[in-house]
């Protein structure tokens, strides 16, 4: 191979690295047991990615969310929880802050961002008990969100209170979508979105302790 | 005295477990004072549209260039422009701009082919202080209808005391389709509920119109609307009674004949055309931010202004709400005023009246003034509200404390007292995305009918 040749494969490998690094995803999950609780080893790459990057050198707050599902042998969902990382980069400190919800992590550089975020601490899906309803085995589920302008899925204000629009009179109504409705009784919980991923299956005498 | 007891008693019990699950976590603190924190928007970079407008988009998000605002306006802004559905997806994240403390927005839109129109089915319930809840079986949203700013809507509407067909076009124009015109056309019938000889007692008043509305955004934070319609009223030449007692060998649903109904209820009787000017102007500056779904700072008001003429005759109507909401103690203070004057000639189902979910909430629905109704009244709420349950912003369950007071003319005075108070504690729960809630309150000045305390169900607060 000549030297064109090497630069060729060279400049490949940065190209798709280049592209790994910007399409973040979960490239595992690992079901574990600690005590009474499901808990989920996850490992991700890419994250958090260039846009979420460049929102946060703006000064802005940014997420993450992972969605975990539990489903059992019939493919129907028995458990879960949805995950919020928050991320905020100090522009006169210049440090990342990591919040997992119970704890916050200060970073000094995105190398360290990197690793935390590539390996994140252990997460907490469900009490074992929730499983009982379902039939074994089990497998679990994990799909990402990015924020990279994070927004808490908040209530409008007009939405909550009575009487708030110009003229209106103490009235409240709420409505929904019968499209929504309909899709909320008839879903198929085994239909999965294309990013999400699943662990392999497990039974929950065959969890490994998370201690050990 | 046992009520006013059994009153504190209801409240001490609730505020220590409020002021102890109320703390909000320190993520949410943090995030707060990261969504506070303001920045200059130094440009709009939109990359993907291929057969929308630019000026279109710039005009749904509504941010100015050179503006300074916060996160959350920012999320409200893109929120804004996602739900619109001009596009098949909207990405957004911001670059850092020119220095620090400026940000350029960059949306990256998936565009869509363009669509006839935009049909939306939708179901849902309501409350209100005059039509008590019902029930919405079938709302048609259509949204583009011959022009992409002018959109359809009609619906039905179905309660124990309110029903209701309506139609509503509406076009959006002007700079940054800040300004709208429509047209309205309804019949309703809505059952008036009042206090008569200690019974609660319901009345039909039908109402048909066809209005032209008209409104326009002034500012950020003001609006103004104003509506001119043709009405037809129509009440019943009957009441029923809302209630059984035994007592008075009275049952739920017995007609009550005009001639046992009040004079001024009997002298209105008939079918009443006339024509309606109604506007009205709002100030919102309450915070989006929210702890126990209520904003944590901020104040609104209301002013508005109803001319109804008839025979020759104008009956004016002019009302004042205000709002205001302070956070404190891991909760929200809510406050609220109101007063409302109308004229000698207003037929009963046009005047004002005291009591309820929405004024004074230990007594029935409009149970403190006299049939016929009041010509003025002013009621005022201090409410604490907190997350007892789950996140803070969006708890799973909330709490409150509250003391209204109020005030009517032609008022029942069941204890001889001018003034109306009642103390009491609610509860709101979301379940499927609807606050649904309830609120129990002691009448610390007497009750029109006989009960210790009296329940409210409402959606969402009621201020």
């Amino acid at each position: 191979m000549g030297r064109i040749g090497t630069t060729l494969c060279a400049l490949l490998l940065l190209l798709s690295s280049a592209a790994a690094q910007e399409s973040p995803r979960i490239t595992s999950v690992t079901p574990v047991r600690e005590g009474e609780w499901l808990c989920c080893l996850i490992r991700t790459e890419g994250l958090p990615g260039a846009r979420m990057l460049s929102s946060m050198e703006s000064g802005l707050l940014s997420s993450i969310e992972i969605k975990f599902d539990v489903f059992d042998a019939r493919q129907r969902r028995v458990s879960g929880r949805q995950v919020t990382i928050e991320l905020i980069y100090d522009l006169w400190d210049e440090v990342f802050s990591v919040d997992f919800g119970q704890s916050a992590q200060r970073l000094a550089d995105l190398e360290a961002l990197h690793c935390l975020l590539r390996d994140p601490p252990m997460i907490r899906i469900a009490p074992l008990g929730d499983l009982a309803r379902g039939m074994p085995p089990f497998v679990l589920r994990a799909g990402l969100i990015l924020n990279p302008i994070a927004s808490r899925d908040r209530d409008r204000v007009e939405d909550v209170i009575s009487g708030s629009g110009p003229g209106s009179v103490d009235r409240r109504e709420s409505t929904f979508d019968l499209g929504h409705l309909i899709r909320f009784f008839y879903r198929r919980d085994e239909i999965e979105s294309p990013d999400a991923v699943r662990s392999p299956i497990f039974e929950i005498g065959g969890l490994a302790d998370a201690n050990d | 005295m046992i009520r006013t007891l059994l009153c504190l008693a209801l409240c001490l019990t609730a505020v220590p477990a409020l002021v102890s699950a109320a703390t909000p976590n320190e993520q949410t603190e943090r995030q707060s004072s990261v969504a506070k924190r303001t920045f200059i928007l130094e440009d709009i970079e939109i990359h993907g549209l291929e057969g929308t407008d630019r000026a279109k988009v710039l005009d749904t998000l509504d941010l100015d260039i050179g503006e300074t605002m916060d996160q959350s306006t920012l999320v409200e802004a893109v929120a804004a422009l996602k739900a619109a559905g001009l596009f098949e997806r909207v990405d957004d994240y911001t670059r850092p701009g020119s220095e620090r403390g400026r940000i350029i927005l960059v949306l990256e839109i998936v565009d869509r082919k363009p669509r006839g129109s935009d049909i939306s089915m939708r179901m849902g319930a309501g409350n209100s202080d005059n039509d008590g809840w019902y029930w919405i079986p079938l709302q048609l949203d259509f949204g583009k209808v011959g022009h992409e700013n002018t959109n359809f809507g009609a619906r039905f509407a179905l309660g124990y005391r309110f029903t209701e067909l309506s139609a509503t076009l509406r076009r959006n124009f002007g700079p940054r389709q800040r300004s709208w015109w429509g047209v309205t056309a309804a019949t309703r019938n809505s059952r008036r509920y009042y206090v008569l000889d200690g019974l609660e007692v319901d009345h039909g008043v039908g109402r048909d119109f066809i209005g032209l509305d008209i409104g326009q955004h002034l500012a950020s934070r003001w609006t103004l609307v104003a509506q001119f319609r043709k009405e037809t009223a129509t009440p019943d030449p009957y009441a029923r009674y809302a209630d059984t007692s035994e007592f008075r060998g009275v049952d739920d649903g017995e007609n009550i004949p005009l001639l046992d109904l009040p004079d001024d209820i009997q002298a209105v009787i008939g079918r009443s055309e006339r024509l309606v000017f109604d506007g009205a102007l709002a100030y919102d500056a309450r915070h989006q931010q929210q702890i126990a779904f209520s904003p944590t700072g901020g104040l609104w008001a209301g002013l508005r202004f109803r001319s109804t003429h008839e025979h020759g005759t104008s009956t004016p109507m002019v009302s004042l709400d205000v709002r205001s909401y302070r956070s404190m103690l891991g909760g929200v203070m809510s406050w609220r005023a109101r007063g409302a004057v109308t004229g000698d000639e207003a037929p009963f189902y046009d005047r004002l009246y005291l009591g309820g979910l929405y004024t004074v909430r230990g007594v029935p629905s409009h149970g403190l003034t006299e049939p016929g109704g009041g010509t003025w009244l002013w009621n005022s709420s201090l409410e604490f509200r907190a997350p007892l349950s789950g996140d803070a912003a969006k708890p799973r369950l909330a709490g409150s404390v509250f003391v209204d007071v109020g005030q009517s003319e032609a008022a029942v005075q069941p204890d001889g007292r001018d003034l109306a108070a009642s103390l009491g504690w609610g509860l709101r729960w979301r379940l499927f995305g609807i606050i649904l809630g309830a609120d129990l309150a002691v009448p610390v000045t007497g009750s029109p009918v006989e009960e210790l305390f009296h329940g409210n169900m409402s959606i969402g607060w009621s201020f």
